[in-house]
């Protein structure tokens, strides 16, 4: 980037001339920005010819009559500064680059903003007298003995100035619109066919700019006067018609309309830019992380609450133990997408499998010293006979309503299956589980 | 003809035989080369058509409740073992507590649902296994899985209740004895150690199957002082 300070001693105190002045300097550079208290306007000559531009700012000096004008170009805003400050000509352009060296020769008092008085006597104490005196020093030795002040002047006098005079510019999100008075639209296929036309335009400059939509605003005008408004969101920023088309369809499938369509615009609200991951020769599913990262979002697109990630806790209920959350941010899809570690082998092992929802079954009990143990059940379909019974594990907790104290028993039916029997308080009977 | 000689000449391997001899220019389904997906149980992957689970088909485990998840659970770690990524889609939401993370975790909230992810994940071709469980499936749906298994090429399994038509189908079911377990001081069974499952796996020309012994995590058994001994102090009454 470079800049353009124009530094003038004599700033104009009224406000038809600062305001003239800025509209003429913005006649020579897109952005301009002025700062009265330290009397200087900054251009921004980014992708311009600097010295060109400070040309005109000295020639728009001089028809308004503003003396004692001085032009400073530079990478840097404070070599600008500095050069309109202290540099030998009217017009001083500092090499690119070159911000560092042109600032060695300059005094410490050139810098903007000036040290504090009290810093002198601290810096004449142990010579230090120019820019390159003090861009010499470890940042260390600085800090210690001339605390954050010093070390402030410190990086400007290593040309190193992190202030943002011109910020980035907002982007400016495509849209489309398409509006039609001769006739009125009611059916869905007719809003589609122009929703896909609209989003033809719309995405095929995100395309080119290696940008996919993240949202997309569709505003309906309907004959009696009335905007429907629909925000609609996608897992992942994509540029893809098709995926936008679908996920706009079964949107519009939820959407009832008082009144047939007359207008309808298209704003894309969040772009990204599409990012390529970098390939990995030892990553055999890199090949097909695209296609995995497309899919997982038509799914998220879908269900958003269909991927799930699992959360262990203690609880002494087996049932409670793991918890499903959603993933509707997709963050399993990074790890989806991320193919397992070599080695990684799991010896196989009966586990405990658990109904969605527990099953009330009639049992028929026993007794064993002294306990009730599950000789038999029923399930509402048909019988089993239990050859093993094991326990009682008695879990009892909670508090109030969450209160809970059960039996379990680990069973061995007839036809092998081992099933997990829960007694709960009022002798009802539940089948939790099985082990597969 | 005695019985004997009738028997000989009809015997599997006398009728590949004849037919190797009377049509030289075909090839048997089983020995037809197809990409496999090994489950990394070498016992298992024996009695498999092709040495593994086939690619590209359908895979039917047509036991619900006889260690398929077991088997399955076994074969997604060797999956990602080896760098293949792996999509288990628990239609059923039946994955109990002792479940291990690492493939993709598809729990929907309807079995329409769970065969749409099927599709989905099937279709993409980046997951080397897909897993379907609990949803009910009938022909149809066969048909346009057995398309999105083709189209993707990874390993598609089902696990369900139901017969259906597949490349594979596998069949399973617990065996009473062996069992092993442990005893408590009263000499009474405290825990069941390990099961035995016989294993059948059929396919056009193919019929095999194996005893598959598997241990039995049986969830912790809470306040007891000895490993293995179930605790029976309190009473629900």
């Amino acid at each position: 980037m470079t800049f353009v300070c124009l530094l003038l001693p004599a700033w104009p105190t009224d406000a038809a001339t600062s305001t003239e002045l800025v509209a003429r300097a913005l006649e020579r550079a897109p952005r301009v920005r002025i700062e009265p208290s330290r009397k200087v306007l900054w251009a921004d000559a980014r992708g311009l010819d600097g010295a060109q531009i400070a040309d005109g700012l000295l020639a728009i000096t001089q028809t308004l009559e503003l003396l004692d004008g001085k032009v400073g170009v530079a990478t840097t805003p404070i070599g600008a500064e500095s050069a309109a400050l202290a540099g030998p000509e009217l017009i001083t352009v500092v090499p690119a680059g070159g911000d560092r060296d042109f600032l060695a020769s300059l005094e410490i008092g050139v810098l903007r903003p000036p040290p504090p008085l009290a810093l002198y006597p601290l810096l004449a104490s142990v010579g230090i007298e120019r820019c390159a005196d003090l861009a010499a020093l470890d940042r260390e030795a600085v800090e210690v003995r001339f605390g954050s002040h010093g070390l402030a002047l410190w990086r400007l006098a290593r040309a190193d100035d992190p202030r943002l005079l011109f910020p980035p510019r907002p982007q400016e999100l495509p849209s489309a619109e398409v509006e039609w008075v001769d006739y009125e639209l009611d059916r869905q296929e007719h809003l589609l066919f122009i929703i896909h036309s609209l989003l033809g335009t719309v995405l095929d400059y995100l395309a080119k700019e290696r940008q996919g939509a993240h949202a997309i605003t569709l505003v309906f005008a309907l004959a009696n006067r009335s905007v429907v408004t629909e925000l609609i969101r996608v897992s992942h920023p994509t540029s893809d018609r098709r995926t936008w088309i679908r996920v706009i369809r079964s949107r519009l499938d939820q959407v009832t309309f008082d009144a047939p369509v007359t207008r309808i615009r298209l704003e894309a609200n969040r772009v990204a830019p599409l990012t390529d991951r970098q390939g990995d020769l030892f990553d055999l599913g890199f090949a097909t992380a695209r296609a995995t990262e497309t899919a997982l979002a038509h799914l998220l697109d879908l269900a958003p609450d269909a991927l799930m990630v699992a959360e262990r806790s203690a609880h002494p209920l087996p049932e409670l133990r793991l918890r499903w959350t959603p993933d509707p941010a997709g963050e399993t899809t990074a790890l989806a997408t991320k193919v397992g570690s070599p080695g990684q082998t799991t010896d196989p092992e009966l586990t405990l499998q658990l109904f969605f929802e527990p099953r009330t079954i009639e049992v028929w009990v026993g007794e064993r010293r002294g306990t009730i143990v599950p000789h038999r059940y029923y399930d509402g379909i048909r019988n089993y006979s239990l050859t093993t019974s094991l326990g009682p594990d008695f879990i009892s907790g909670g508090f109030g309503e969450n209160r809970y104290h059960r039996e379990y028993f680990q069973c061995l039916r007839d036809d092998g299956v081992m099933v997990l029997l829960c007694r709960e308080l009022g002798d009802r009977w539940i089948l939790a589980g099985w082990w597969d | 003809m005695p019985a004997t000689a009738l028997a000989q000449r009809t015997s599997p391997a006398v009728l590949r035989t004849l037919l190797t001899e009377r049509f030289p220019n075909a090839v048997l389904l089983p020995d037809r080369r197809l990409p496999v997906f090994p489950t990394g149980l070498a016992a298992f992957d024996r009695i498999l058509p092709h040495g593994g689970l086939p690619r590209g088909r359908v895979t039917v485990w047509e036991s619900s409740m006889g260690g398929g998840t077991a088997v399955l659970r076994s074969a997604v770690a060797a999956s990602l073992g080896r760098g293949e990524r792996v999509a288990w889609i628990d239609g059923g939401q039946t994955l109990g507590p002792r479940w291990t993370d690492g493939p993709l975790i598809v729990r929907p909230r309807s079995a329409d649902l769970a065969r749409k992810a099927a599709e989905i994940l099937l279709k993409c071709g980046g997951f080397g296994l897909v897993v379907l469980t609990g949803t009910p499936l009938d022909s149809t749906i066969m048909l346009r899985l057995s398309r999105m298994v083709h189209e993707g090429g990874g390993a598609f399994v089902a696990l369900a209740d139901a017969h259906h038509t597949a490349m594979v189908r596998v069949t399973s079911h617990y065996l009473r004895h062996p069992l092993q377990t442990s005893v408590n001081p009263f000499g009474e069974i405290a825990a069941i150690d390990r099961i035995a499952i016989r294993i059948e796996a059929r396919s056009p020309g193919w019929h095999s199957h194996t005893v598959l012994e598997f241990p039995v995590r049986a969830h912790d058994l809470r306040l007891s002082l000895t490993p293995g001994v179930a605790d029976r102090r309190g009473d629900v009454d």
